[in-house]
């Protein structure tokens, strides 16, 4: 199991009442781990008129970017949104495995 | 994992449910397992931040309060809001049984109750799978091995994959979750005390209703809450996945205009954002809840629905129906007859608990609430505080015509038909949450 490198404990300024996501993911501890829990079937997402996903992932791990759907899976904070609003059911959704994934010190 | 000692029992997820599952069962006098796929119990989680002890008491009678409580809630507040508006009620409690605690904290003191007491608990383990074999469910596939027990309880918490994907439960849909976005904000303790008007060790609660709008969006059924712990303050909002799925707006779009409000801000201002997270909640209600038991099986807490997600209460649910799954195990292994004959039990004894019965109290709240969204978040919090408006603003205009003509607002601002369908809402939830 691979844990070092990525422990981000960046602390952000609340002087601003709204951070930008990625300062907020910034407060986050990930654990590693290069399997991709989060998978897609592309072929739903061509047809998906929406994307609603760049919307409601409270993480922002969906991006659209020169036409295809990019999957962030590194930040999925496993609340289960995507799976359960993703209306073509194209998500293929498991825990990441080898304890890695979100972790709270405030929880 | 040790294989000494024979297992009676798996329990999958080390949240409250499951381990006052297996803390009973092992009460009972047999060996339970409980599996937890992170590295220490407890840091995946996240809530609000107020525990209600009852349940724990029935659990610790003796130790309870040497939990590491961060303060006890004293002051309820419910808090109703638009842009620049805001109408409060405070309530003072003078009893000690609502705390505020993090769930790192809170659920590995459980963890470590139990172990004293000789639960075995196997964590950095990812349970994949139930095995079934025959109708029954004997055991389970974790990303290592199969582990094999007579009975299986699962406790994974409302995002259930296992149950989902064993057919035990069928898939949620949008309306019936809630998703949960929060962030801990860092403010000393005197900041706290001050801003919050509280003696040490002293805390508060708030639940806040509407405001979350723009003018001519969708008004969406999302509620915000606030916690005071020692040093910090934990402030979220609960949206509807309905909501979230259809409006193009993002959750932490949500949490931004209710910390941005008039009355809000002041609340938290300057202070240090210490840890943004996301969780998801049950919404369906009573309604919703699966089937409770299976030959081999049982489900206990967020996984079997059990939220009272008007209180923003669960982890007492879930600690009852773990005690109860883990005292209808213990027959069930005394009788060495897993079926759903006698697994039934747990459903009976649920369903004569306060669980069930406070779930039952607000059957149509959550549906009436999703239904009547724009009435219930955006006009009549509106009308609320206009008429406190005109209550409390001194001008020459007799109070008497201002009363009578805020009452004619309602017939012409609503249409009659948004107006009838208000009040028999209304009066169904409260026929049902009396009879
Ligand atoms: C935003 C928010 C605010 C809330 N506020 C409050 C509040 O203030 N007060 C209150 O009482 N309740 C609150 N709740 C509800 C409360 O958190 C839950 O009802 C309670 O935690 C349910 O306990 P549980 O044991 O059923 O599930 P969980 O606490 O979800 O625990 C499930 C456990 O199972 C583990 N697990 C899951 N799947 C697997 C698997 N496949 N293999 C191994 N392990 C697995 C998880 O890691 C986790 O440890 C809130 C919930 C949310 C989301
Ligand atoms: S909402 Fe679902 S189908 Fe649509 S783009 Fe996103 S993942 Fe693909
Ligand atoms: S589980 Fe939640 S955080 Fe992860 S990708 Fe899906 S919506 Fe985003």
């Amino acid at each position: 199991m691979y844990t070092g490198g990525c422990n981000i404990d960046k602390m952000a300024d609340m002087d601003n009442l709204n951070p930008e996501i990625d300062e907020r993911l910034a407060t986050l501890r990930f654990i590693c781990n290069n399997n991709r829990h989060l998978k897609l079937n592309v072929e739903l997402c061509k047809k998906c008129e929406n994307k609603n996903c760049l919307y409601f992932c409270p993480a922002n791990v969906y991006k659209y970017e020169n036409d295809t759907l990019d999957v962030e899976f590194e930040n999925c904070l496993e609340c289960g949104t995507c799976r359960i609003c993703c209306p073509y059911n194209a998500i293929e959704w498991e825990y990441p495995k080898d304890s890695s994934g979100v972790e709270y010190r405030f929880g | 994992m040790e294989n000494d000692k024979k297992i009676d029992a798996i329990i999958v997820g080390a949240g409250p449910s499951g381990i006052a599952c297996a803390l009973t069962i092992k009460r009972g006098g047999y060996n339970p397992v409980v599996i937890e796929k992170s590295s220490h119990i407890g840091v995946k989680n996240l809530f609000g931040g107020a525990v209600y002890l009852e349940s724990i008491k029935e659990l610790f009678p003796d130790t309870y309060k040497n939990f590491p409580y961060e303060r006890i809630i004293k002051k309820h507040n419910y808090v109703i809001f638009n842009k620049d508006e805001s109408l409060s009620v405070s309530y003072k409690k003078n009893d000690e049984n609502t705390i505020s605690i993090y769930r790192r904290n809170f659920d590995s003191r459980l963890a470590d109750e139990a172990k004293k007491e000789g639960v075995c608990f196997a964590i950095d383990t990812l349970v994949v799978d139930l095995i079934i074999k025959d109708k029954k469910i004997i055991g389970v596939k974790t990303e290592y091995e199969e582990i094999y027990a007579p009975i299986v309880i699962v406790a994974e918490g409302f995002n259930s994959l296992l149950l989902n994907k064993a057919g035990l439960k069928e898939a949620t849909e949008p309306k019936d979750a809630i998703l949960g976005v929060r962030e801990v904000i860092k403010l000393q303790s005197d900041e706290i005390n001050k801003r919050f008007n509280l003696k040490d060790n002293e805390g508060a609660m708030y639940e806040f209703f509407g405001g979350l709008n723009k003018e001519n969006e969708d008004v969406p059924l999302a509620m915000g809450f606030l916690y005071t712990f020692k040093n910090n303050v934990s402030i979220g909002v609960g949206v509807s996945m309905e909501n979230l799925k259809n409006n193009k707006i993002t959750p932490y779009e949500y949490l931004d205009r209710l910390k941005n409000n008039e009355f809000i801000k002041p609340l938290i201002e300057g202070g240090e954002l210490l840890e943004y997270g996301a969780h998801s909640i049950p919404e369906g209600g009573y309604k919703k809840i699966p089937k409770l038991y299976h030959n081999g099986c049982m489900l206990v807490g967020d996984c079997a629905n059990l939220v009272d997600s008007i209180h923003f209460e669960g982890t007492n649910l879930a600690i009852k129906s773990g005690i109860l799954a883990g005292k209808t195990a213990v027959i069930a292994l005394n009788k060495n007859d897993f079926s759903e004959k006698v697994l039934k039990n747990y459903k009976k004894e649920l369903y004569k608990s306060f669980v069930i019965r406070d779930l039952k109290t607000y059957k149509s709240v959550i549906e009436t609430l999703f239904k009547r969204r724009e009435s219930v978040f955006s006009y009549y919090p509106k009308k609320i505080i206009e008429f406190f408006n005109i209550f409390t603003t001194p001008d020459n205009i007799p109070k008497k015509d201002k009363y009578r003509n805020f009452l004619f607002s309602f017939i012409k601002e609503r249409k009659l038909k948004d107006l009838t369908a208000d009040v028999i809402s209304f009066v169904k939830c409260i026929l049902e949450a009396v009879i």
